[in-house]
This record gives C-alpha cells, sequence and structure tokens, in this order.
C-alpha cells in the first residue's frame, strides 16, 4: 500500500504539471483529472471511508469534463514560455519532499505531502496566467488539493468546489461581455 | 452555467445569480440559527461572528436601499445575498481546511463579477490565501521540527493579510470598478469575517505556534496601519486614498487580534464591525466622485466627517483606539507609543476622504446620515456590542 500510495502521489504531481505546461484546454483538462484522481488513488491506499477517495477522483473528472465545453482544439499545446513553469513544478516536489520527508513513511503523511505539492504547482498557475479557462482548471485542482489535506468533510466539500468551479464559463467572451 | 452576471445593461439578476442569492440567504439563517445547536458541531459561528453577520447584511440593505448612483439595484440586492452566504460560510465552519476551500469557492465566483480587471488577476488573492492557510495549517500539524509549525503559523497569519488584500498582497485599484466587484468585497467583507474567526478555529497550535502567529499578526498590523495612514495622506490618487484607509484600520484589527488580550480582541472587533457599518458605506458614498476625483467643498457635513474618519470621540474610532492602546500597555508598552504616532498620523488623511464625500439628496442623504448615525451608535454604546459578542 505503501509504494501505491507514493506512486498515486506522483501521478497527481504529473496530472497537475501537465495542467502547468499546457497552453491548450484538451491538455489541462486531462493534467485536472489525472491530479483529482492521482490524489484519490493515494487517499484510497491510506484506507479511509472509500466515500473520500470517490469524492476526489469524482470530483477531479467532473470539473475536467465541464472544464472542456465548448472545446475547439487548438494549433499549439505548449507554448513557448513553458520551461518556467516545469523548472517551477520541479522545484516544488524536491523542496516538498526535503522539508516532508519526515512525513512519508505514513501513507496518510504521503497524501497530504501530495496535495500541498499539488497546491503549489496550482497556485503557481493561477498567480502567473492571464487567461480564464486556465486559471478555473488550476482553481478546481487547488480545491482537490486542499480537500485532500483534511478528513472527509474537506475531501467532499474539495470536490463540490472544483465541480463548481468547472461550471463556470471558461471561454474569455465571457470576461469580455 | 454559472457565470453569476447579469448581461450588460440588464437590471434583473440571472436565474443562477437569483439562485446563489437564495443560497445565500439559506446559508445565513442556518448559520445564525446553528447557535442554538450543542457545541462542538462543525458548523457553529462564534457570538462575535453572529453579530458581524447581522451588520453586514444591515450594511447590504443600507448600500442597496438608499446608496447614491445604484443601476441595477436587484442585481446588487442578490450579489450581497450571495456574498452575505460566503461570509456565513467563512465564520460557521470549524476546519481550516474547509475554509481555504470555501475561500477558492468565494475567490473565484467573486472573480466573475463584471469589472475593468481580468478574471484571472482577480482570482489570485483569494487562491494565494487559501493555499497559505491550507499549508500553515497542514505544517502546525506535521510532525517535525519545531521551525515547519513556526512557518505554518507564520503562513496562518499571512492567509488573513492575503485574503483581505493588505499589504503585502496589495491589489490593484481601479477606480472605475464597482464596489462589488474590487478590493472593497475582500478588505470590508469578506475578510474581516475571516478574521473574526480563523483565530478561534486554530485550537490546534502548540503555545509556541500561537506565538508566531500573534507575533506575526502585530507586525502586519503594524505595518498596515504606517503604510495606510501614510499612504492615505500623501498618495496623488483620491481611490487609492480609501484604499489606504482601509489598510489602517485593518492595522488596528490586526494588532488588537495579534497582541491576545481582552481589550486587543475587543478593539479588532470593533474596528472589524466598523469597517463593515461605516467604512464600506461611505466608501459607497464617496465613489461617485472618484473617477473623476471631484472635490466637495468643506461644509458641516464634512467637518463632522473628518471628526469621524479621524477616530475622534464620540464616533467609533475612539473606543477602538483606547482598547488596543490599553492592550498594547499591557503587552509591551513601546508598541503604544508607535500606536499614538500612527494614530496622530491617522488625522492628515481624515479631510482629504471626507472632502471626496459629496453632499447627497433624497435617500442617499438619509443612507449618509444613518452611516454616521452608526459610527454615533459604535462609540457610544462599545460596551453593549461587546457584550452581544461574547467580549
Amino acid at each position: 500500500m505503501h509504494g501505491l500510495a507514493l506512486a498515486a502521489a506522483g501521478l497527481s504531481w504529473l496530472g497537475v504539471t501537465l495542467l502547468a505546461l499546457s497552453d491548450e484546454r484538451r491538455g489541462g483538462a486531462l493534467g485536472l483529472a489525472l491530479a483529482g484522481l492521482g490524489l484519490a488513488a493515494a487517499e484510497a491506499a491510506t484506507g479511509s471511508d472509500p466515500l473520500a477517495p470517490a469524492a476526489l477522483g469524482g470530483g477531479g473528472l467532473v470539473a475536467a469534463a465541464l472544464r472542456l465545453r465548448g472545446y475547439r482544439p487548438a494549433r499549439v499545446a505548449l507554448l513557448s514560455g513553458s520551461t518556467p513553469r516545469l523548472m517551477g513544478s520541479i522545484v516544488v516536489l524536491v523542496v516538498v519532499g526535503l522539508v516532508g520527508g519526515v512525513a512519508l513513511g505514513a501513507p496518510g503523511g504521503i497524501v497530504r505531502l501530495a496535495a500541498v505539492a499539488v497546491s503549489a504547482v496550482a497556485v503557481g498557475r493561477v498567480l502567473t496566467t492571464s487567461r480564464r479557462w486556465v486559471s478555473l482548471a488550476a482553481g478546481s485542482v487547488l480545491a482537490l488539493s486542499l480537500g485532500a489535506m483534511g478528513g472527509l468533510p474537506a475531501v467532499v466539500a474539495g470536490a463540490v468546489v472544483a465541480g463548481a468551479l468547472g461550471a463556470i464559463d471558461g471561454g474569455e467572451a465571457a470576461e469580455a461581455r | 452555467v454559472i457565470s453569476a452576471r447579469a448581461p450588460a445593461g440588464s437590471r434583473v439578476p440571472t436565474p443562477p445569480l437569483l439562485g446563489l442569492a437564495l443560497v445565500g440567504v439559506a446559508a445565513t439563517i442556518v448559520a445564525l440559527v446553528a447557535s442554538t445547536l450543542p457545541p462542538g458541531d462543525g458548523v457553529r459561528p462564534p457570538a462575535a461572528a453572529r453579530v458581524f453577520l447581522v451588520a453586514s447584511a444591515a450594511a447590504l440593505v443600507l448600500v442597496v436601499a438608499l446608496a447614491p448612483h445604484r443601476p441595477g439595484r436587484w442585481e446588487l440586492l442578490a450579489v450581497g445575498l450571495a456574498a452575505l452566504g460566503g461570509q456565513a460560510a467563512l465564520t460557521a465552519v470549524a476546519d481550516p481546511f474547509v475554509i481555504a476551500v470555501v475561500l477558492v469557492l468565494i475567490g473565484f465566483g467573486h472573480a466573475t463579477r463584471p469589472s475593468p480587471r481580468p478574471f484571472a488577476g482577480r482570482a489570485r488573492g483569494p487562491a494565494f490565501a487559501a493555499l497559505l492557510l491550507g499549508l500553515g495549517w497542514a505544517l502546525a500539524g506535521t510532525p517535525g521540527p519545531a521551525w515547519l509549525g513556526r512557518a505554518g503559523a507564520l503562513a496562518l497569519a499571512l492567509s488573513l493579510a492575503a485574503a483581505a488584500g493588505l499589504l503585502p498582497y496589495l491589489p490593484d485599484v481601479d477606480a472605475r470598478e464597482p464596489a462589488s466587484s474590487s478590493y472593497v468585497a475582500w478588505a470590508g467583507f469578506f475578510g474581516p469575517a475571516l478574521a473574526l474567526t480563523l483565530p478561534g478555529r486554530l485550537h490546534g497550535l502548540s503555545p509556541d505556534e500561537g506565538t508566531v502567529f500573534g507575533a506575526a499578526l502585530v507586525g502586519l498590523g503594524l505595518v498596515n496601519l504606517g503604510w495606510g495612514t501614510v499612504g492615505a495622506w500623501r498618495t496623488a490618487s483620491d481611490a487609492a486614498a480609501w484604499r489606504y484607509s482601509f489598510l489602517a484600520d485593518w492595522g488596528l484589527a490586526l494588532t488588537g487580534i495579534g497582541l491576545f488580550r481582552p481589550a486587543g480582541l475587543a478593539g479588532a472587533y470593533l474596528a472589524l464591525l466598523s469597517i463593515v457599518l461605516v467604512r464600506l458605506p461611505l466608501y459607497v458614498w464617496a465613489r461617485p466622485a472618484l473617477p473623476g476625483e471631484e472635490r466637495s467643498r468643506l461644509g458641516p457635513l464634512q467637518v463632522i466627517l473628518i471628526v469621524l474618519l479621524a477616530g475622534a470621540a464620540p464616533f467609533a474610532g475612539f473606543p477602538i483606539r483606547l482598547l488596543v492602546l490599553q492592550a498594547a500597555t499591557q503587552a509591551a508598552w513601546p508598541l503604544a507609543i508607535f500606536l499614538l504616532l500612527a494614530m496622530l498620523l491617522w488625522i492628515g488623511h481624515a479631510p482629504r476622504l471626507a472632502r471626496t464625500v459629496t453632499v447627497p439628496h433624497g435617500g442617499a442623504a438619509a443612507g449618509l446620515w444613518l452611516t454616521l448615525a452608526l459610527s454615533l451608535g459604535l462609540g457610544l454604546a462599545p460596551g453593549l456590542l461587546r457584550a452581544a459578542g461574547g467580549l
């Protein structure tokens, strides 16, 4: 179970990194879904209430599906300037691993560390983007990861909020209205 | 699906906004009624927060019914009720992680309001505040070296400043932006609700971490007090001067909370009530003149406003200053010297802000006098409000 929790934590980091790197909505939605599923699998590996992983996974998938509403394929998946974001994600992973390494011994600690790393990368994306859908997708991941840091009420609240943010129109036209 | 805004020019709330308003009313009622539940439940706002919710509802009614130049009054009412629900959620929830999640929802929801500033920029402050709150609480509960817990306590204090848009997280100010979309919603509505309840939710902090949390709040309070008083006096723009005046109020509130003395907590509670009941409505009344930087002539109304905004007796600012000074002298008297200096400097920007409030007519005039009466009530009967808030 310990190895599964570690692998799931890695998946959640991979998901949020994909979201941080992607300049195209499909990649962002995939990153969101992976981050949610990774956190859900890590939570499941701790042997917690089955509702918690179901809420995290469901919240991530619903938010990702809603983010694809009105999607039109773009030509470019990665714009120039994504390297600093990749470096940022790696730095976050290393720092969280170094600072919270003590907690890696227990599956509960792994979930919390994964959630901290995911939320830090998600907020980094919110702080650096000027696009509405990117900000909303990162907000959904942030809600999921903050929920995963706490108990069942926080997990359910995080999943509900992630889904609610998915329901907000992410088109730039919504902003111009 | 949820755009939470009416089409341009519409004065009637859209169905999603109407739904959010109903949810907001329900959340507020639940938060107020939850006081009858036995202690220990997950949803139970403290007495001070319940008084604050009622005060916020009163301020909302005042602004919606009587503020000058209020196109789309019904839409403003719907947005206000939804915001009141958000405030109720912030005060009622006991788990800091859930509070962080609620902050994310409110932050992104608020960013959908029409504004000259872009959505992504307006969502940054609340998202960062939520991260600091979650990170801080996670670090405070992590077994490991003591410095981790202290860093967590520092992050918790910074999360309050980030949520309210205080130094070092000042958002942009645009004089054309409606108050409901601007920084005022956080500095004058959501932020005070969080500041009133969050310190009481952090029972798990060790004495060492609690000291760091308090010291960080006092430090942030002094920086915001100094920056706010000088900034409001010296800045070129009247719109920025109003923003700095919020900072100065927050400076007193944060210092009062961080001192962890009964007098300081009472002063902070009154300061936060004064922000929502007096500072926020006065800003709304001054707003029509801000984009054009118009100044009114110095008349009797402006003289009264100068006395009020300077924090002199018999208005709300006076007991707040006395209580925070009392707490400072009990904790560390040199702190009182700095506070006294800042309070003297505070007088400098009062005439400037007072002259941005033009003399209104009709209902708007009644609203302005009502705001002055509320400040007078806070100043003359602070004991009643302290008793109601259990402070």
